[in-house]
């Protein structure tokens, strides 16, 4: 039995530092390569030397494919390929091969020059990793080597983000790394064609979640900033650079032209600006609309939205600002909190999830005063709203999108065991299929049912389709093929008997087997033919019988009537081997009509 | 041929092939078997319940909307809104989409909105939780896998691509039609479209809103939400959604109040809207008398103690609550009273200067000073009638003849502007009557047989009236709609004879080529002789003995053809004068914008263009292809512009049916590009539409001459001032 083995290294009932062996058919993958964002120490990245204790691991892995550019996916990149030693094959999408250095750079910084890490990989092992990296384009299969293949498929969820279809000989697997099956507004749903795979790996995070339409969501969200400004706040809107970021910023822009607007947007600068240019570039991969109209207007060139600059925070009247960090716990976005907090007419919206401790999610759990590291205290009298706008596929699109695939066995990865749990018992239930969530390195074993591709000999083929064509047409007739099974050096092939007779050098034999029935039927044996022959033309509608000389034929199946005026006939019935089914069938009409 | 409903079952199991090709053709097949045979039973798989065919097909429609390839969610989105006959289980599950939150149960932020309402608190906006989810759910009543037709729609609306979105809500349009609850269900799920990035979808979401409004009382909640979208920069986003908002109810005088308001306040933005808030006004007004009435003294500033000052009757806010305030009075009794004698006044002039607005009140103790005017009157046409027989019945001399026309013509005019009902019968006769004067005047001393005698004077006249006569006949032709066959038949017999004129005086009067004129000519005869055959009519003396001459004659060459013409011409008599058909209407068209009287001059630089915005409004077009937009500058210069055919709009929405009868009632919103080199000082560029007409009864006499064109209204004059371009700083 061949079977597909998979350990996570990272990501297994766990959100973060997604990792996950993959080894089948004699090929070892690792599918992303991520570093968990909770962790200062070593656990931060992957357990590498899972797949050998010392050295280098190039020998041990046949790839590596990375599905997009979010740190929890990518992050340890560098450090594994520089730092642990791999010198194989990269693979991610031309957006996310952009975009990932960039972050990488900026969380090195962070860890770097900010918390004064070292054992940390440097900007030159960033370099250094993005050479190794090849880029592939959607729904372009690329040969690794001779046996395995992949090929990547839309996902959704942040620019460039991917899907990899992953095959060695005839088993094949689906990894998802995050995806999002409805569109926003500028990606568009996650999409697969019905590839059949042996094992679809998904990610889980929302197991437990359906969710309200999208529509309400930015319908509210919108109306929130409209009246905020129309009563002349600020609206402050803390994000992180990437991804949600640039969905906001549409959803704003389209708003503003829509209801003509004037009163200004910002976008504070660094990181997004370089992004966006990404953003531009990459129109291939947003959605309809986007793809459409960009000869007339690129949508990411916005003419709403401006830089913003330090100074713009004291300006008078109304403004929208977007500003990092997204969850308010340094830099820009705090210090424009701590200027706007006090007066009542302004608003922030977060648009996603705080981690505990950081003022996000103070002010969200109602803090009306918060107090700063110099003993500064600041009153918050401005609205605080929370809209969740995040990019993942719930419970409901991670079930349709294995209807979409129609795999043989799922594995869930990438969410909270509890969580999963329910889905898992969801899939068995619904699809019946087999679910495993396997914990970090846990190892889990797949048996894969066993395909053997087979040559069919093209005069058998041709010799079938003409018999099949001879027939009235009919679509619903099943097509049966007669023939012998060849093994020889390896191959394994279909053949007609004579051929395969000829080529063995054998001579054929036939077996038939004979038996005599007993009827009791006054009058001629010839009349009693007719009546065996048309009763069973009533019983077998379907066969053609051939009547001469008072014996009756089909196919291979021949009845005899015998017994001259006698009352007592003897029905003498004969078939081959091949038509045994026939032939018992007639045999034991004649013998049950005999009783 | 009726599909075999037993093939179901079988078709069904296609439905999960491999190829969108099958997929598709099943969809259609389930479709078609669905419709077919709607009330057969069949039996449900695993199970000992039995459901209606209609039903089931509607479930397998429902969930092509989830699969793989867009053009079977196309498809399945298209087809369900002919499947008017499931049963109303299975409808409302299409909109039902159950949330959960961490395995706990969570209400959509529709749910949310409603309880919001029935328990009488609003929503605090403060709470960040306060969607927070609230029961555990339990995990085996969840079935994950939409069956059927669960959440259908809320796939449909959400669909990536702009197809499926929009057939998505077509559909749902189409089902709430027939259907009040799910109209009212269907509701908030049309306002969240409002919010789609593609402008089409979001037109198509008003649109279907407008189009099941009679079936829906709105909610505050929901009055506000479709509020916001009025703010939009899209006119026509806002004119449906005017339109909208007149057809539906309101539940409560808040909410109608702030539905003022926000109508109002929109006007101040964009004062294009007035006369769209004006029709929207109105209808809201007469639709919730009782509504209205607690608001008037709010509305009016109405002081118990305190004469409040009198507003600006000019003022378009102000006429937009007079509207509402007077429409609603006519179907309550108790509003007329509260209103000061200044209201009452002003009521007066609204009624005199938009009719159309403002209904007829009894208005006790005003009535003095109101003079009411009757619209339309049955005595009118019979007057028409009497004109035109005691016309034709007279035989008196031609002096007597030529001044009882000409009175008669007057007549006409002056009936065609009082009332509005046989205007466009009135002006037809009169323009009939018209032509015949001219054609009198011509035939009167004979000048017009050999018209080379002539002095240039007398030529020239003869050659104007000739040309007044061919004018006439095209207006006749082309800017009436409803025409009988023989009416259309005798205007055209008289052209026929113009043209005749028309010819004689270019072969015997002018040295220019009469061959083009003569061919034209004989191209008229057989047109006329065969139209003549297929609504098998007698021609008039003129024309029947044309026909006769003419097939006599061998080669018809211009001379010869001109000299047939001038015995049959001086012999035959007028035809009579059509007898007076109600059904004919005048084609009219009234320019909105650019008014009339603006001040301000437009300024631009020369040799580029500006564009001027044109809205117009055109009444009983019988060909929308004819209308041009005339662009006249100072200096004579002439442009026609062909306006874009997705800029004419039809004016109203709900009579489709009546109009073809009577020609296209149509709304022009389009822009006009004006340009010129540098003037020294402003000027006024006149601005008109007409429609244009085929060319070859006229002869062009030089280029950049709107002969042929027929004005369809009075030029509108923009002032215009081309600046020349500045150099430097």
């Amino acid at each position: 039995m061949p079977e597909i083995k998979i350990t996570p290294l990272g990501a297994g009932q766990d959100v973060g530092r997604s990792c996950i062996l993959l080894s089948m058919g004699g090929k070892n993958i690792m599918l992303d390569c991520g570093m968990h964002m909770g962790y200062n120490d070593e656990r931060r990245f992957p357990d590498f030397s899972f797949i050998s204790s010392e050295g280098p691991i190039t020998s041990y892995i046949d790839c590596v494919i990375i599905s997009h550019f979010h740190l929890d996916h990518c992050g340890a990149l560098p450090y594994m390929s520089e730092m642990v030693g791999y010198t194989g094959p990269i693979y991610m999408t031309h957006p996310t091969k952009a975009i990932a250095p960039i972050l990488l750079e900026d969380m090195r910084k962070v860890s770097v020059e900010k918390k004064g890490d070292s054992n940390f990989f440097t900007s030159q092992m960033i370099k250094d990793c993005m050479k190794k990296v090849i880029a592939v384009t959607l729904h372009q299969s690329v040969m690794v080597d001779n046996e395995l293949e992949i090929k990547a498929y839309y996902a959704g969820h942040v620019l460039g983000a991917a899907m990899f279809w992953i095959r060695v000989g005839s088993q094949s697997v689906v990894y998802t790394g995050d995806y999002n099956m409805t569109p926003d507004r500028h990606l568009g749903a996650a999409w697969i064609d019905k590839c059949r795979p042996d094992l679809l790996i998904t990610e889980s995070t929302y197991a437990t979640t359906i969710r309200d339409s999208k529509r309400c969501r930015e319908r509210d969200f919108l109306k929130k900033v409209h009246e905020c400004i129309d009563r002349g706040g600020k609206v402050l809107i803390p994000v992180f650079a990437l991804g949600r970021a640039q969905e906001l910023c549409i959803l704003l822009e389209t708003y503003w032209e829509r209801m003509n607007l004037k009163v200004p947007v910002y976008f504070a600068l660094g990181l997004t600006e370089k992004a966006n240019n990404y953003y531009k570039m990459f129109i291939t991969w947003t959605n309809q609309k986007i793809r459409k109209t960009f000869v007339q207007r690129n949508m990411f060139d916005f003419k709403h939205i401006k830089p913003f600059d330090r100074q713009y925070i004291d300006n008078p009247g109304p403004m929208v600002v977007f500003a990092t960090p997204g969850m308010l716990h340094a830099g820009l976005s705090l210090a424009i909190f701590k200027k706007w907090a006090p007066n009542e007419n302004n608003m922030v919206i977060m648009p996603g999830f705080c981690v505990q401790g950081t003022v996000g999610h103070k002010i969200l759990n109602g803090a009306k005063k918060i107090e700063f590291e110099n003993r500064q205290l600041v009153e918050v009298k401005m609205s605080v709203e929370y809209m969740s706008f995040s990019a993942h596929a719930d419970a409901k699109g991670i079930m349709q999108l294995i209807q979409y695939c129609e795999p043989q066995n799922v594995m869930l990865v990438h969410g909270e065991a509890v969580k999963m749990e329910f889905l898992k018992n969801k899939i068995k239930q619904e699809f019946n299929l087999d679910c495993y969530n396997p914990a970090n390195g846990e190892t889990c074993v797949i048996n894969t049912t066993v395909k053997i591709p087979i040559d069919v000999s093209l005069s058998l083929l041709k010799a079938e389709a003409k018999k099949f064509n001879a027939l009235p047409p009919d679509p619903k007739r099943q097509r049966t093929l007669h023939g012998v099974l060849v093994m020889k050096d390896n191959s394994i092939c279909l053949m007609d008997v004579d051929e395969a007779c000829k080529e063995a050098g054998i001579n054929r034999h036939v077996i038939r087997f004979t038996s005599t029935v007993h009827l009791h039927d006054p009058g001629s044996s010839l009349s009693t033919a007719h009546k065996l022959h048309s009763l069973m033309m009533d019983k077998l509608p379907e066969w053609s019988f051939t009547f001469t000389d008072g014996s009756i034929s089909v196919e291979t199946v021949l009845v005899k009537v015998e017994g001259e005026d006698d009352d007592q006939k003897s029905v003498f019935v004969s078939w081959t081997n091949q038509d045994e089914e026939l032939g018992s069938y007639i045999l034991n009409l004649l013998n049950s009509m005999g009783q | 041929m009726k599909l075999n409903p037993d093939i179901y079952m079988s078709v069904c199991q296609a439905l999960k092939d491999d190829y969108e090709i099958v997929r598709q053709v099943v969809i259609k097949l389930v479709w078609l078997l669905g419709r077919a045979h709607p009330e057969n039973l069949i039996m449900l798989p695993d199970s000992e319940q039995e459901v209606r065919l209609i039903d089931d097909a509607f479930g397998k429609v429902c969930s092509g909307l989830t699969d793989l390839s867009m053009r079977v969610r196309t498809l399945a989105a298209k087809l369900l809104g002919s499947m008017t006959l499931v049963s109303n289980h299975f409808l409302n599950q299409t909109l039902d989409k159950k949330l959960i939150s961490n395995m706990r149960r969570k209400r959509t932020a529709h749910e949310l909105a409603w309880e919001n309402v029935t328990s009488g608190e609003w929503a605090s906006g403060k709470k960040w939780a306060d969607d927070q989810p609230k029961e555990m759910v339990d995990a085996d009543s969840i079935n994950l896998m939409s069956s059927g037709a669960c959440g259908a729609f809320v796939h449909g609306l959400e669909d990536e691509y702009l197809e499926v979105r929009t057939a998505a809500v077509e559909s749902l349009c189409q089902l709430a039609m027939n259907n009040p609850d799910f109209a009212n269900l269907s509701l908030d799920f049309l306002v969240d479209m409002f919010n789609d990035e593609i402008e089409d979808v979001r037109l198509i979401a008003i649109d279907s809103l407008r189009r099941i409004s009679e079936h829906i009382i709105l909610r505050d909640d929901q009055l506000e939400t479709i509020l916001g979208a009025l703010e939009d920069f899209s006119q026509d986003v806002r004119e449906g959604l005017h339109q909208m908002l007149a057809s539906c109810r309101m539940s409560t005088t808040g909410g109608l109040k702030m539905c003022i308001e926000k109508l109002l306040d929109n006007l101040k933005k964009y004062p294009q809207d007035k006369r769209s808030t004006y029709r929207c006004l109105q209808r809201v007004g007469a639709q919730h008398p009782e509504l209205v009435l607690p608001l008037i003294p709010a509305l009016l500033c109405i002081h118990p103690f305190f004469d409040t000052s009198e507003p600006d009757v000019d003022n378009p806010q102000y006429i937009c609550i007079l509207i509402l305030i007077l429409n609603a009075a006519k179907f309550s009794p108790t509003i007329s009273p509260l209103l000061e004698p200044h209201t009452l006044r002003h009521y007066a002039y609204l009624r005199d200067t938009m009719p159309n607005f403002v209904p007829e009140l009894n208005l006790s103790e005003a009535n003095g000073n109101t003079i009411i005017k009757p619209t339309s009157v049955a005595e009118s046409f019979e007057f028409l009638k009497t004109i035109v027989n005691s016309l034709n019945s007279s035989e008196v001399s031609y002096r007597v003849q030529t001044n009882l026309l000409q009175m008669a013509k007057e007549h006409l005019n002056r009936l065609s502007e009082m009332d509005s009902s046989i205007g466009g019968t009135a002006q037809f006769t009169s323009l009939y009557i018209g032509a015949q004067l001219l054609i009198a005047q011509i035939f009167e001393k004979g000048l017009w047989k050999n018209p080379s005698n002539l002095a240039t004077q007398q030529a020239n006249i003869l050659k104007t009236n000739i040309d007044q006569l061919l004018q006439n006949c095209l207006k006749m032709q082309y800017l009436f709609v409803g025409l009988a066959a023989n009416e259309c038949c005798s205007i055209k017999q008289f052209r026929l004879r113009a043209l005749a004129l028309n010819l004689i005086f270019i072969v015997k009067g002018s040295n220019s080529s009469a061959l083009a004129p003569c061919h034209h000519f004989l191209g008229a005869v057989e047109e006329m002789q065969r139209e003549l055959i297929m609504h098998s009519l007698e021609p008039d003396s003129f024309t029947s003995s044309v026909f006769k001459e003419l097939s006599l004659l061998e080669e018809p060459k211009p001379g010869a053809v001109a000299r047939i013409l001038i015995p049959i011409l001086s012999e035959s008599k007028l035809g009579k004068i059509p007898v007076p058909n109600c059904q004919i209407c005048m084609s009219t068209a009234v320019i909105i914008e650019p008014s009339n009287q603006t001040d301000s001059t437009l300024k631009f630089t020369a040799g580029l263009t500006m564009a001027v915005p044109l809205e117009a409004e055109l009444f009983n077009l019988s060909d929308a292809s004819r209308l041009r937009l005339i662009v006249k500058y100072p200096d004579q210069r002439v442009h026609i512009v062909l306006p874009r055919p997705a800029h004419l709009k039809p004016l109203f929405f709900d009579n489709d049916k009546q109009e073809s009868q009577s020609g296209h009632n149509l709304r022009l919103l389009t822009t006009v590009l004006i340009s010129h080199q540098v003037w020294s000082e402003a000027c006024n560029v006149d601005i008109s539409i007409g429609l244009s007409v085929p060319e070859a009864d006229i002869t062009k006499r030089k280029l950049n001459d709107s002969s042929s064109i027929l004005h369809l209204c009075k030029p509108h004059k923009i002032s215009v001032a081309p600046k020349p371009i500045k150099r430097g700083i």
